[in-house]
């Protein structure tokens, strides 16, 4: 008998992220951001608590927080379109076909506009929130 | 990747710390409570720590295999 194949993936390594850009540009910024996060958010994670116990960090970390905050900004947003898509069963941000997508509103009667919305009213919220911690916030 | 323990994690972190950064702001501006800055300095560490360490194994160690299917 012989062994079994093994698997392959023929969209190569995760890693190779750059063909993304020819597709889903979306996807890219957001697949970047957080490949360059990632390490990031760890020494981020350390200074945050560190500068509990050194307030002379206070510069350091206002900065920090200032980058981190802009690259969390489309994980943010990505995560807010895909709990809209589920909450609506892909009919916000999906890609159904027409006869699905009016059978669907036949059926579950959902009005996506709201949905829709969601992500744009997070990111704004998230905007505002980044305004106000550069104004006020003195660690 | 199968939904598990890490992903529970990986989620939690992702949607808590940008909410715990909102609700730093809103006490730097509204509220300033010294003792609740201090809580919220520590959770959003922490969440930070978690996350940077999830990612670092689903980007750089998980993302790297060559002969790995979507379903696995």
């Amino acid at each position: 008998m012989s062994p079994l194949k093994s698997p392959r993936d023929l969209r190569g390594p995760q890693v190779r992220i750059g063909r993304l850009l020819r597709f889903h540009r979306e996807a890219f910024i957001h697949v970047l951001a957080y490949r360059i996060m990632v390490p990031l958010t760890i020494l981020f994670g350390a200074v945050v608590l560190l500068s509990i116990f050194l307030p002379g960090l206070g510069t350091v970390l206002k900065i920090f927080t200032a980058v981190i905050w802009i690259l969390w900004t489309p994980q943010l947003f990505e995560v807010a379109k895909g709990l809209s898509l589920a909450w609506t069963r892909g009919m916000a941000f999906g890609r159904l076909n027409e006869q699905f997508a009016h059978l669907y509103r036949k059926r579950y009667g959902k009005r996506t506009g709201a949905y829709i919305a969601f992500p744009f009213i997070v990111l704004a919220l998230w905007a505002a929130g980044f305004v106000v911690l550069l104004l006020w916030w003195q660690p | 990747m199968k939904a598990s323990f890490f992903m529970f994690f990986d989620y939690l972190s992702m949607m808590g710390v940008p909410v715990l950064l909102v609700l730093l702001a809103l006490d730097a501006a509204v509220i300033h409570s010294g003792v609740l800055g201090i809580i919220l300095r520590v959770l959003i560490g922490a969440g930070c720590l978690v996350y940077g360490a999830i990612g670092i194994r689903e980007v750089f160690v998980h993302g790297r295999r060559r002969h790995e299917t979507a379903g696995q």
